[in-house]
């Protein structure tokens, strides 16, 4: 069963506060994954902490776990992707997407 | 060490290899790289049940296809997958984070492969190699479980309920 009331970038910013200080703030996209299929892109910048390689596992899968939880994404017709940058490597590409 | 964990380490070395600063093409290799160790490790799994010929093994394998295994993944990953017997049964935890890592791994391995505006950081690619690793340790702990065969059968039917 999918309902069809998507989460605002309020609620996300909320969701974020919560992660804080490993997310430093997260936008979200409605888009087709490549089946064409409906889905719900975030896009996650973490601290430069967050990312170090041996909590970098630890810190993403919270992430996704606490936004899918919060937000009952799965219940959504669009499916959930997340993908993530630390603060230094989105310093340097300077993508307004991500900020 | 079979085909799967081979990839899942390679994935990891094309991040590393270059250094500090890896160049788009490492990473996307890396990023597809973590998709395919998950995919063969779930066919190499389906193939294991094979008890026939090893050339109708290698057929068995074949018979796996990425679209189908998307489609299955996702009624697994939302518990909304149907038995054989038309029933919902509930799915265990570690086989729904299997799912959801296929489902997630297989779209960033076509955005790694086709996607060239989408510029990859080293973060992101080690995100997808690491959740490859908990889709290996989550399988590890269910791949005696019964839903795991059904996973596996469903997947290489590619026929899914609605």
């Amino acid at each position: 069963m999918t309902t069809t009331t998507l989460p605002t970038q309020e609620q996300v910013d909320r969701v974020a506060q919560v992660l804080a200080p490993d997310v430093l703030r997260v936008r979200m996209n409605i888009d087709t994954d490549w089946a064409d299929c409906p889905a719900l892109y975030f896009k996650v910048v973490i601290s430069d902490d967050a990312s170090r390689n041996e909590r970098l596992g630890e810190v993403t899968n919270r992430v996704r776990e606490t936004f899918t939880t919060q937000l009952d994404l799965y219940s959504l017709e669009p499916f959930p992707y997340f993908n993530f940058r630390n603060q230094s490597e989105q310093a340097k590409l300077r993508e307004p997407a991500w900020d | 060490m079979g085909l799967a964990q081979d990839l899942l380490r390679q994935a990891d070395h094309l991040t590393e290899y270059e250094g500090i600063d890896p160049s788009q093409a490492s990473l996307r290799r890396a990023v597809s790289t973590a998709y395919y160790a998950l995919f063969h490790l779930l066919v190499e799994e389906g193939a294991l049940r094979w008890t026939g010929s090893p050339e109708g093994r290698i057929g068995f394998e074949r018979g796996f296809n990425h679209g189908s295994m998307r489609t299955i993944s996702e009624k697994f990953a939302r518990s909304v997958w149907k038995d054989w017997h038309a029933k919902v049964p509930t799915i265990p935890k570690s086989l729904k984070e299997v799912a959801l890592a296929f489902m997630t791994l297989q779209d960033q391995r076509h955005k790694a492969d086709y996607n060239n505006s989408h510029v990859w950081t080293v973060t992101d690619a080690k995100n997808e190699i690491k959740l490859a690793e908990r889709a290996f340790e989550a399988w590890e702990s269910i791949r005696t479980d019964s839903m795991a065969g059904n996973y596996l059968l469903a997947m290489l039917l590619g026929k899914a309920r609605v």
